[in-house]
């Protein structure tokens, strides 16, 4: 059993069928994930509303922010698939060598600035499928 | 597009092909010297793990071989979630990475800084 500290994590992007690490990333989360179910409540059901498992299950969303710099060859990489939105994979590695991959069928990207500040960019992830997690 | 890689990099999962290893950790590598070919290669070349290997590739990065070497040496570091404050302990070989504790793990050239000086050994002729 331990804290995995978020230190030493990488996060990866399909290039060439290469994952290859992305910069300046300070945050990550994933969020979203849940199994699927079906209200099966009737008219005539007790009190309680009943739901059914349905089978599946949703992926959610994989997101992060990263210091952007639009001279990063990772960052414009990024960027590009907006214009070029088809399903990519991405890896991230927890310190201690755990490795996570899953699809995303996009991508969200934007970025913002503010006085005193440094430019940031927010990326999201909507995950096809699920995450390949360590069972 | 071709690009050569120039260190072992993780392959996408799913992808299937030949040239393809599996390291010491169990995971799929592309090897180092690796062609691959793709309409993005120029990429692998700005981000700092391969070379161009074809005229294509070396229009589309644009970089001088300083450049590349510049972006080789941080992806490196990148790739093995290095944090800045460590680049030069990681390249004089005192640690390779991070334990899942985020604990250094000590590579070739390991100091142990915690440890009681009278513990240290000092290079021959070191003068308090």
């Amino acid at each position: 059993m331990a804290r995995v500290v978020s230190k030493g994590t990488v996060i990866t992007q399909d290039i060439a069928a290469a994952q290859v690490a992305i910069a300046q990333i300070n945050s990550f989360s994933h969020s979203g994930a849940e199994t699927g179910t079906v209200d099966t409540t009737a008219l005539d059901s007790g009190v309680g509303i009943e739901l059914t498992a349905s089978g599946h299950a949703t992926g959610g969303s994989f997101d992060f922010s990263l210091f952007f710099d639009s001279e990063l060859a990772g960052h414009q990489s990024l960027s590009d698939q907006l214009g070029n939105p088809i399903q990519r994979a991405y890896g991230l590695t927890l310190a201690g060598g755990t490795a996570i991959t899953f699809n995303a069928a996009g991508i969200g990207f934007g970025f913002s600035g503010d006085v005193g500040g440094v430019n940031t960019a927010d990326v999201t992830l909507p995950i096809t499928g699920l995450m390949v997690y360590v069972t | 597009m071709r690009a050569r890689l120039l260190i072992d990099q993780p392959i996408t999962p799913g992808t299937v092909d030949e040239r393809i290893v599996v390291g010491e950790d169990g995971k799929s590598y592309w090897p180092a010297g690796a062609v691959l070919e793709d309409p993005r290669a120029q990429r692998l070349v700005q981000m700092g793990v391969a070379e161009p290997a074809d005229a294509e590739c070396t229009l589309a990065a644009n970089m001088t071989s300083e450049q590349m070497a510049a972006a080789q040496r941080k992806q490196e570091m990148l790739a093995k979630g290095i944090v800045e404050d460590d680049y030069q302990r990681y390249f004089d070989g005192e640690m390779m990475g991070y334990d899942a504790d985020g604990n250094d793990i000590p590579g070739p050239n390991w100091i142990d800084r915690d440890a009681p000086e009278s513990d240290l050994i000092l290079p021959e002729g070191f003068n308090e």
